[in-house]
């Protein structure tokens, strides 16, 4: 399958529910789609076109969203990215059709507060037990201190 | 009374403690020399000249250190185990014919006394393990004690094939009836390749140093020792190495046996010893060297499909023709 | 009666911290918990506040041994989204580079594994073959681990035809001794006892905990970036994908055995192929690509390593991402260390199959700044020091 095809077989699949997608360069696709149709949307790429295997969820904050990024793919690399409201940040969890993924939340929810709806483990996974509790340190508004030299 | 004083001052310097604790850090030296060259490396170089100080220095570094004993543990187990330890080994030392035809302590019957006093150090082993209370020293405490199941029963059959030969179970006759032919050169050639792997799982080197793991059990029975206990530990098992290799020696090699020139018995006799010993001390290194270590479960399977078979066959062999 | 032990953060094991929490019955192991967050640096955070060219050299210590393959995916990343292309030259040298040090890396893990199971020998012996290696990269790149080779833009040193020679020489030995380990390793009992049948993942389970890299061929399943994807000189330089079909951790030795041969031939490839010419187009040092996002993937040594960048038209990023093997490889250990039905794991058995996926450990935590004080500093004493050691300990049994 190439670029193209992939393209063609989402829009007859899903039609308007895809915002937009395009193929900057060789071998990788950058779709968007709506938060109701994203878990349909990696089903589909996961299973019908058998793309089997999830890379990546990448968790990004643009000033008044947050955007969730999965990469898939073996040899061409499909990145469906969906925006998420900041103030209440919920997404439908893949991990049911996707178990490897579970890793990959549970980080994108500890450092910019994602929340999985349907993840069944997701607890501390990279940040230190006694961090506090809502301070996300991937999110624009936490500025990072350097530290100061112990004397 | 001049017999008595002759004899504490034999068992305390020569060929007593002081000799023996002299000659199992030169025994160290070697091992370890010998397997970094194996390694294509350099070994001991500095203290001493070519390091043949280090033991001894390692030995004084852990005497300086600090003796912490944990909370939770069994103090007079705890405290009382390295002691021990050290006290049966150099005990036994006393037992093997260096200077002479016997040892400083010889009687009737003394070859079972030495293996039943070896059997305590390896219950000792598992006393220290469990006297700890840590995780990983319990279970470096269990595996040795599979591992003893494993290995006693071939170490003692391999020294039976040595009794049915000559006929006797004390030290001294042993000895004598070999100096015709060495035993190693008859019918004993099974039991001594028997008894050089019974060894080398009974001082826990690779390929059985499976209860002192340091990969997967960070030292294993003996990770919460430290101090003056590490080192008595450590000293117990050097002077091991040299007991069992000395036995080697005695039983199949002739022991202290060879030419002499009359007035000089003494000394040839004790540079015979210390040469076969040494001889059976490479055997155990190269082993030590090309071997990756085997799981426990492995190791019993392997004592009871391969060892102890053979070790019987070997006993069959003399008795056919003894 | 089953109970917990911890092995890490501090073990002899471990090349890194880290804390696996196994619950074992006798001697073997029931189940398993992984916390890898001993390593956070917070690079991810940190790529955000420093411009494109000072961002290689800290995308390059993400991780000291797949240096090459970071610094090739960072610079790859912004090439693609400036819509530049690098010179034909360039792209053999990187290659060079990046499959020497994947020579290194497999190298420096089979002297580990060895190390892992017991088998001192072998492990001095690999290791000094490896000092043949770290001298080939020393004279290309005048470092012997961390490279810094790449550059946006190409490569930043040349290789003379005196390099050449000496790089054919340092080869054919590493080709000899790769052969003499090979048989070691495939005719040594105590070895095989201890590799063979240990540490099973199935093909299917291997697809879906999304393993990657060597894990991933010793099941049989063919992929590989440099394949599926090439990238560098990879489309025009042969090489064969290599896949073993017992799933066991002796699998896994064998496939990086051979994948060093594999390295030694193609280096040979593209030493005998390399074009002539310029060697690094010069950008400003100053750059501001355009707003857009790039992915970029290569073969590290060991898997499928993963950039994301997003660039809003500034000169530093807007959002970096960087998703390592180690860490898509971690569902895949602790599936292989559970004993399940008949197939039972030993607490023997666990530093092997651990070592077995090569885990690099500061790959895999490295997103966010520890915030160490918090705006003060203080200092402990050693009574303070063990009494908060001592109530962590406790609150985590």
């Amino acid at each position: 399958m190439n670029e193209e095809e992939i393209i063609n077989a989402l829009k007859e699949r899903f039609g308007d529910k895809i915002i937009d997608c395009k193929t900057p360069m060789r071998r990788r696709v950058f779709v968007e789609v709506s938060k109701e149709c994203y878990k349909d949307v990696v089903k589909f790429l996961l299973q019908d076109l058998d793309m089997k295997f999830v890379e990546a969820i990448t968790g990004t904050d643009v000033n008044d969203h947050l955007e969730v990024i999965a990469h898939i793919g073996y040899g061409i690399s499909v990145s469906v990215k969906t925006k998420v409201p900041k103030d209440d940040p919920v997404i439908d969890s893949i991990c049911d059709i996707a178990r490897g993924a579970e890793l990959y939340e549970r980080e994108a929810h500890d450092l910019l507060g994602i929340v999985f709806k349907g993840n069944p483990n997701l607890k501390r996974f990279i940040l230190p037990e006694d961090w506090p509790e809502g301070v996300y340190p991937l999110r624009k508004d936490y500025e990072a201190k350097h530290p100061k030299p112990l004397r | 009374m001049i017999e008595v004083l002759y004899k504490i001052i034999q068992m305390i310097l020569f060929p007593g403690f002081a000799f023996i604790g002299v000659l199992s850090l030169l025994y160290e030296w070697i091992d370890r020399k010998f397997y970094a060259k194996l390694q294509n490396r350099v070994g001991p170089l500095y203290a001493g000249p070519h390091g043949i100080l280090q033991p001894l220095a390692d030995f004084i570094k852990l005497l300086s250190k600090e003796d912490i004993i944990p909370e939770g543990a069994d103090k007079f187990l705890f405290t009382l185990t390295p002691i021990f330890f050290f006290a049966v080994n150099l005990l036994l030392t006393l037992l093997l014919p260096i200077c002479g035809t016997s040892g400083v302590i010889s009687f009737t019957g003394d070859l079972i006394f030495f293996v039943a006093l070896l059997t305590i150090t390896s219950i000792l082993v598992y006393t220290a393990g469990v006297a700890s209370v840590n995780r990983f020293a319990t279970i470096g405490a269990e595996r040795a004690v599979l591992q003893f199941i494993g290995y006693e029963i071939p170490f003692m059959l391999s020294i039976v094939s040595v009794v049915i030969s000559s006929g006797s179970l004390t030290i001294k006759n042993i000895v004598e009836s070999q100096s015709n032919m060495w035993y190693i050169l008859g019918p004993n050639l099974l039991a001594f390749a028997v008894y050089v792997i019974a060894v080398q799982a009974e001082l826990e080197r690779i390929p059985f140093d499976i209860p002192e793991a340091e990969q997967e059990i960070v030292a294993g029975w003996l990770v919460e020792y430290s101090g003056k206990k590490l080192a008595l530990f450590r000293l117990g098992r050097d002077i091991e190495t040299l007991l069992l290799c000395g036995l080697g020696a005695t039983l199949f090699l002739g022991g202290p046996l060879g030419p002499v020139i009359p007035g000089l018995e003494i000394i040839l006799h004790t540079l015979y010893f210390t040469i076969k010993s040494i001889i059976i001390l490479l055997i155990l290194t190269t082993l030590k060297a090309i071997f990756a270590r085997i799981r426990v479960d492995q190791m019993l399977v392997f004592s009871w499909k391969y060892l102890i078979p053979l070790s019987l066959i070997s006993v069959l062999i003399v008795r056919v023709v003894f | 009666m089953s109970f917990y032990i911890p092995i890490g953060p501090q073990h002899p094991v471990h090349p890194e911290p880290l804390l696996m929490k196994f619950k074992v019955e006798g001697e073997q192991v029931i189940d398993v918990e992984i916390n890898v967050s001993y390593t956070h640096r917070g690079i991810e955070k940190g790529l955000e506040y420093r411009d494109y060219m000072k961002g290689i050299f800290l995308a390059e210590r993400i991780c000291g041994i797949c240096n090459a393959a970071h610094t090739l995916c960072y610079v790859q990343n912004i090439e693609q989204l400036l819509n530049k292309e690098v010179p034909p030259r360039a792209k053999y040298l990187r290659l060079i580079v990046e499959e020497l040090s994947r020579i290194h890396s497999h190298l420096l893990w089979l002297g580990l594994a060895a190390h892992q199971i017991g088998f001192e020998t072998l492990f001095m012996y690999v290791w000094r073959d490896r000092e043949r290696v770290l001298d080939l990269l020393e004279m290309i790149t005048g470092n012997r681990v961390v490279t810094s080779y790449n550059t946006i833009g190409g490569v930043r040193r040349n290789i003379t035809p005196e390099m050449e020679q000496k790089i054919r020489k340092g080869l054919d030995y590493l080709e000899k001794r790769t052969k003499y380990f090979k048989k070691v390793v495939m005719e040594e009992p105590t070895v095989l006892v201890r590799t063979q049948n240990v540490g099973i993942l199935k093909p299917r389970e291997a697809i879906e905990l999304f393993a990657v890299g060597p894990v991933l061929r010793a099941s049989s399943i063919k992929h590989d970036v440099r394949a599926d994807d090439p990238y560098a000189a990879h489309d025009e330089v042969p090489f064969n994908v290599i896949t073993y079909d017992t799933c066991d951790v002796y699998a896994r030795i064998l496939v990086r055995i051979d994948e060093v041969l594999e390295c030694i031939n193609m280096i040979r490839y593209s030493l005998d192929h390399l074009p002539s010419g310029k060697y690094r187009i010069r950008l400003p040092v100053v750059i501001k690509p355009p707003p857009g996002e790039s992915v970029s993937r290569v073969e590290a040594p060991r898997g499928d390593l993963l950039h994301y960048v997003k660039s809003d038209g500034s000169d530093k990023p807007y959002r970096y991402k960087v998703r390592t093997p180690t860490l898509a490889n971690i569902p895949s250990t602790a599936r292989m260390l559970t004993s399940r039905g008949d197939y039972i794991v030993y607490i023997a058995d666990i530093p092997i199959i651990f070592g077995s996926v090569d885990p690099c450990l500061c790959c895999t935590g490295r997103v966010m700044f520890v915030d160490v004080e918090k705006g003060k500093s203080w200092v402990w004493t050693y009574n303070e020091l063990v009494k908060y050691s001592r109530e962590r300990f406790e609150r985590h049994d």
